[in-house]
Protein backbone atom coordinates (compact mmCIF):
# COMPACT_ATOMS: atom_id res chain seq x y z
CA UNK A 1 0.00 0.00 0.00
CA UNK A 2 1.75 3.29 -0.89
CA UNK A 3 0.61 6.51 0.90
CA UNK A 4 1.21 8.67 -2.71
CA UNK A 5 -1.73 6.61 -3.65
CA UNK A 6 -3.80 7.27 -0.71
CA UNK A 7 -3.49 10.53 -0.03
CA UNK A 8 -3.78 11.33 -4.08
CA UNK A 9 -7.51 9.43 -4.01
CA UNK A 10 -8.29 11.45 -0.50
CA UNK A 11 -7.41 14.62 -2.64
CA UNK A 12 -8.85 13.82 -5.40
CA UNK A 13 -12.91 13.91 -3.96
CA UNK A 14 -11.53 17.24 -1.35
CA UNK A 15 -10.55 18.73 -4.99
CA UNK A 16 -13.85 18.33 -6.68
CA UNK A 17 -15.68 19.50 -4.20
CA UNK A 18 -13.61 22.48 -3.16
CA UNK A 19 -14.27 23.37 -7.43
CA UNK A 20 -17.72 23.46 -7.18
CA UNK A 21 -17.39 25.47 -3.53
CA UNK A 22 -16.22 27.85 -5.06
CA UNK A 23 -17.84 27.99 -8.09
CA UNK A 24 -20.77 28.27 -5.42
CA UNK A 25 -20.29 31.62 -4.66
CA UNK A 26 -20.77 32.97 -8.61
CA UNK A 27 -18.80 31.82 -12.46
CA UNK A 28 -15.19 31.83 -12.46
CA UNK A 29 -12.43 31.28 -15.53
CA UNK A 30 -10.30 28.68 -15.02
CA UNK A 31 -7.12 30.78 -13.72
CA UNK A 32 -9.00 31.96 -10.85
CA UNK A 33 -9.99 28.79 -9.97
CA UNK A 34 -6.28 27.75 -9.60
CA UNK A 35 -5.34 31.08 -7.40
CA UNK A 36 -7.55 29.59 -5.05
CA UNK A 37 -6.71 25.60 -5.51
CA UNK A 38 -3.07 26.87 -5.21
CA UNK A 39 -3.28 29.07 -2.16
CA UNK A 40 -5.20 26.14 -0.27
CA UNK A 41 -2.18 23.86 -1.44
CA UNK A 42 -4.90 21.17 -3.23
CA UNK A 43 -3.06 21.28 -6.50
CA UNK A 44 0.63 21.47 -7.57
CA UNK A 45 0.45 22.11 -11.26
CA UNK A 46 -2.73 24.38 -13.28
CA UNK A 47 -2.37 21.01 -15.86
CA UNK A 48 -4.60 19.19 -13.04
CA UNK A 49 -7.95 21.17 -13.08
CA UNK A 50 -8.66 21.03 -17.31
CA UNK A 51 -9.59 17.24 -17.00
CA UNK A 52 -11.21 17.68 -13.77
CA UNK A 53 -13.12 20.27 -15.08
CA UNK A 54 -14.47 18.80 -18.56
CA UNK A 55 -15.55 15.64 -16.41
CA UNK A 56 -17.71 17.90 -14.42
CA UNK A 57 -18.79 19.93 -16.82
CA UNK A 58 -19.35 16.51 -19.34
CA UNK A 59 -21.61 15.24 -15.96
CA UNK A 60 -23.68 18.33 -16.22
CA UNK A 61 -22.54 19.90 -13.21
CA UNK A 62 -21.10 23.05 -14.58
CA UNK A 63 -21.98 25.15 -17.42
CA UNK A 64 -19.60 27.30 -19.04
CA UNK A 65 -19.87 30.94 -21.80
CA UNK A 66 -17.13 32.13 -23.79
CA UNK A 67 -15.90 35.77 -22.89
CA UNK A 68 -13.28 37.60 -24.59
CA UNK A 69 -9.77 38.38 -22.97
CA UNK A 70 -7.89 41.28 -23.56
CA UNK A 71 -4.47 39.35 -22.35
CA UNK A 72 -5.55 36.37 -24.40
CA UNK A 73 -7.66 33.71 -25.73
CA UNK A 74 -11.01 33.79 -25.03
CA UNK A 75 -12.02 32.59 -21.54
CA UNK A 76 -14.32 30.11 -20.64
CA UNK A 77 -16.39 31.43 -17.61
CA UNK A 78 -17.79 28.19 -15.29
CA UNK A 79 -20.63 27.98 -13.27
CA UNK A 80 -22.64 25.36 -11.17
CA UNK A 81 -26.29 23.97 -12.96
CA UNK A 82 -29.05 23.26 -10.71
CA UNK A 83 -27.21 19.76 -10.69
CA UNK A 84 -23.99 20.78 -9.46
CA UNK A 85 -25.71 22.74 -6.92
CA UNK A 86 -27.71 19.79 -5.55
CA UNK A 87 -24.22 17.54 -5.86
CA UNK A 88 -22.49 20.43 -3.64
CA UNK A 89 -25.37 20.47 -1.00
CA UNK A 90 -24.90 16.61 -0.95
CA UNK A 91 -21.41 16.98 -0.70
CA UNK A 92 -21.38 19.48 2.19
CA UNK A 93 -23.58 17.25 4.28
CA UNK A 94 -20.67 14.06 3.52
CA UNK A 95 -18.19 16.42 4.47
CA UNK A 96 -19.46 17.40 7.83
CA UNK A 97 -20.01 13.99 8.69
CA UNK A 98 -16.79 13.09 7.50
CA UNK A 99 -15.40 15.60 9.48
CA UNK A 100 -17.12 14.87 12.69
CA UNK A 101 -16.40 11.29 12.46
CA UNK A 102 -12.62 11.84 11.58
CA UNK A 103 -13.25 14.11 14.76
CA UNK A 104 -14.58 11.21 17.25
CA UNK A 105 -12.47 8.40 16.29
CA UNK A 106 -8.98 10.88 16.47
CA UNK A 107 -10.32 11.81 20.44
CA UNK A 108 -10.98 7.88 21.18
CA UNK A 109 -7.37 6.98 20.38
CA UNK B 1 20.85 34.93 -34.34
CA UNK B 2 18.08 32.16 -33.80
CA UNK B 3 15.64 30.86 -35.77
CA UNK B 4 12.11 31.10 -35.18
CA UNK B 5 8.77 29.76 -36.16
CA UNK B 6 5.46 31.17 -36.28
CA UNK B 7 2.56 28.84 -34.66
CA UNK B 8 -1.13 29.60 -33.62
CA UNK B 9 -2.05 28.45 -30.06
CA UNK B 10 -5.83 29.05 -29.88
CA UNK B 11 -5.88 31.93 -33.03
CA UNK B 12 -2.78 33.94 -31.21
CA UNK B 13 0.20 34.04 -33.09
CA UNK B 14 3.53 33.66 -31.49
CA UNK B 15 6.90 33.75 -32.98
CA UNK B 16 8.89 30.91 -31.52
CA UNK B 17 12.50 29.47 -31.42
CA UNK B 18 12.56 26.59 -33.15
CA UNK B 19 14.15 24.58 -30.31
CA UNK B 20 11.14 25.85 -27.97
CA UNK B 21 8.58 25.07 -30.45
CA UNK B 22 9.82 21.22 -30.81
CA UNK B 23 9.39 20.86 -26.71
CA UNK B 24 6.44 22.64 -26.83
CA UNK B 25 5.04 20.10 -29.18
CA UNK B 26 6.32 17.19 -27.52
CA UNK B 27 5.16 18.41 -24.31
CA UNK B 28 1.41 19.26 -25.72
CA UNK B 29 1.58 15.66 -27.43
CA UNK B 30 2.52 13.48 -24.44
CA UNK B 31 -0.43 15.22 -22.51
CA UNK B 32 -2.53 14.20 -25.47
CA UNK B 33 -0.93 10.55 -24.92
CA UNK B 34 -2.37 10.86 -21.28
CA UNK B 35 -5.83 11.15 -21.90
CA UNK B 36 -8.02 7.81 -23.00
CA UNK B 37 -11.19 9.21 -24.30
CA UNK B 38 -11.04 10.73 -27.46
CA UNK B 39 -13.80 13.28 -27.18
CA UNK B 40 -12.59 14.44 -23.51
CA UNK B 41 -9.09 14.47 -24.89
CA UNK B 42 -10.07 16.93 -27.60
CA UNK B 43 -11.51 19.26 -25.60
CA UNK B 44 -9.26 19.30 -22.53
CA UNK B 45 -6.22 19.77 -24.66
CA UNK B 46 -8.09 22.81 -26.12
CA UNK B 47 -8.18 24.27 -22.76
CA UNK B 48 -4.82 23.72 -22.05
CA UNK B 49 -3.49 25.38 -25.19
CA UNK B 50 -5.80 28.43 -24.82
CA UNK B 51 -4.27 28.57 -21.18
CA UNK B 52 -0.94 28.23 -22.46
CA UNK B 53 -1.30 30.94 -24.74
CA UNK B 54 -2.47 32.97 -22.20
CA UNK B 55 0.32 32.59 -20.14
CA UNK B 56 2.44 33.36 -23.94
CA UNK B 57 0.81 36.71 -23.90
CA UNK B 58 1.77 37.54 -20.46
CA UNK B 59 5.37 36.92 -21.59
CA UNK B 60 5.58 38.89 -24.72
CA UNK B 61 5.98 43.04 -24.54
CA UNK B 62 7.48 44.75 -26.78
CA UNK B 63 10.85 44.56 -26.20
CA UNK B 64 10.42 40.69 -26.33
CA UNK B 65 8.37 39.24 -29.06
CA UNK B 66 9.58 36.22 -29.17
CA UNK B 67 9.01 33.07 -27.01
CA UNK B 68 11.85 31.19 -26.00
CA UNK B 69 13.07 28.07 -24.41
CA UNK B 70 13.01 29.64 -21.08
CA UNK B 71 9.17 31.07 -21.15
CA UNK B 72 8.39 27.04 -22.68
CA UNK B 73 10.47 25.57 -19.49
CA UNK B 74 8.29 28.17 -17.38
CA UNK B 75 4.65 27.26 -18.66
CA UNK B 76 5.60 23.53 -19.09
CA UNK B 77 6.37 24.30 -15.02
CA UNK B 78 3.49 26.03 -14.49
CA UNK B 79 1.36 23.15 -16.77
CA UNK B 80 3.03 20.34 -15.22
CA UNK B 81 4.32 17.19 -16.35
CA UNK B 82 1.19 14.95 -17.38
CA UNK B 83 2.71 11.91 -14.73
CA UNK B 84 1.57 14.59 -12.09
CA UNK B 85 -1.95 14.86 -13.37
CA UNK B 86 -1.88 11.14 -13.10
CA UNK B 87 -1.45 11.07 -9.46
CA UNK B 88 -3.75 13.26 -8.86
CA UNK B 89 -6.52 12.06 -11.40
CA UNK B 90 -5.95 9.60 -14.14
CA UNK B 91 -4.84 6.37 -12.50
CA UNK B 92 -8.48 5.17 -11.58
CA UNK B 93 -9.75 5.84 -14.78
CA UNK B 94 -6.92 4.15 -16.24
CA UNK B 95 -7.61 0.95 -14.24
CA UNK B 96 -11.44 1.49 -14.87
CA UNK B 97 -10.69 1.03 -18.79
CA UNK B 98 -8.65 -1.80 -18.13
CA UNK B 99 -11.19 -3.86 -16.34
CA UNK B 100 -14.34 -2.91 -18.72
CA UNK B 101 -11.33 -4.31 -21.62
CA UNK B 102 -11.84 -7.74 -19.35
CA UNK B 103 -15.16 -7.93 -18.83
CA UNK B 104 -15.80 -7.53 -22.32
CA UNK B 105 -13.58 -9.90 -23.92
CA UNK B 106 -15.01 -12.79 -20.76
CA UNK B 107 -18.49 -11.95 -21.35
CA UNK B 108 -19.15 -14.02 -24.14
CA UNK B 109 -21.73 -13.65 -26.29
CA UNK B 110 -23.81 -15.56 -28.77
CA UNK B 111 -25.00 -13.29 -32.07
CA UNK B 112 -25.85 -14.63 -35.31
CA UNK B 113 -23.45 -12.98 -37.71
CA UNK B 114 -25.32 -11.09 -39.95
CA UNK B 115 -21.89 -10.52 -42.60
CA UNK B 116 -21.34 -13.90 -43.02
CA UNK B 117 -24.34 -15.78 -43.54
CA UNK B 118 -25.69 -18.77 -46.37
CA UNK B 119 -29.30 -18.80 -44.36
CA UNK B 120 -29.19 -16.79 -41.29
CA UNK B 121 -25.95 -16.40 -40.46
CA UNK B 122 -26.70 -19.13 -37.42
CA UNK B 123 -23.79 -21.37 -38.04
CA UNK B 124 -21.41 -18.72 -38.12
CA UNK B 125 -22.22 -17.40 -35.28
CA UNK B 126 -21.74 -20.67 -33.80
CA UNK B 127 -18.84 -21.03 -35.21
CA UNK B 128 -17.56 -17.67 -33.42
CA UNK B 129 -18.91 -18.45 -30.25
CA UNK B 130 -16.89 -21.90 -29.74
CA UNK B 131 -13.94 -20.84 -31.95
CA UNK B 132 -14.62 -23.89 -34.54
CA UNK B 133 -14.60 -23.26 -38.39
CA UNK B 134 -17.61 -23.02 -39.63
CA UNK B 135 -17.85 -25.55 -41.74
CA UNK B 136 -18.08 -27.94 -38.84
CA UNK B 137 -21.26 -26.38 -37.40
CA UNK B 138 -22.93 -26.62 -40.70
CA UNK B 139 -21.57 -30.22 -41.18
CA UNK B 140 -23.33 -30.90 -37.82
CA UNK B 141 -26.55 -29.44 -38.22
CA UNK B 142 -27.32 -31.07 -41.75
CA UNK B 143 -26.03 -34.64 -39.97
CA UNK B 144 -28.48 -33.80 -37.49
CA UNK B 145 -31.28 -33.34 -39.79
CA UNK B 146 -30.47 -36.12 -41.64
CA UNK B 147 -30.69 -38.21 -38.90
CA UNK B 148 -34.18 -36.70 -37.79
CA UNK B 149 -35.37 -37.63 -41.51
CA UNK B 150 -34.28 -41.07 -41.46
CA UNK B 151 -35.44 -41.75 -38.06
CA UNK B 152 -39.22 -40.90 -39.60
CA UNK B 153 -39.08 -42.63 -43.32
CA UNK B 154 -39.90 -46.45 -42.95
CA UNK B 155 -39.14 -49.21 -45.51
CA UNK B 156 -41.08 -51.25 -47.82
CA UNK B 157 -41.17 -53.85 -44.83
CA UNK B 158 -42.53 -50.89 -42.43
CA UNK B 159 -39.81 -50.74 -39.83
CA UNK B 160 -37.70 -48.08 -39.54
CA UNK B 161 -34.05 -47.30 -41.22
CA UNK B 162 -32.89 -46.35 -38.59
CA UNK B 163 -33.74 -46.83 -34.79
CA UNK B 164 -31.59 -44.62 -33.03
Amino acid sequence: MKIENTKAQMRKGVLEYCILSILKSGEAYPSEIIEKLKAGKLIVVEGTLYPLLTRLKNARLLSYRWEESKSGPPRKYYQLTEIGDEFLKELETTWDDLVKAVKLTRKSN
Amino acid sequence: MNQTVTVNISGIVFHIEVDAYENLKKYLNKIRGYFKNAQESEEIMTDIEARIAELFSEKITSDNQVVNSKDVDEVITVMGKPEQYVDEDEEPAAEKTYTNQRTYSSAKKLFRDPDDRMIGGVASGIAAYFGVNKIWVRFVYLLGNWLIIMRYIRNKDGNRIFSG
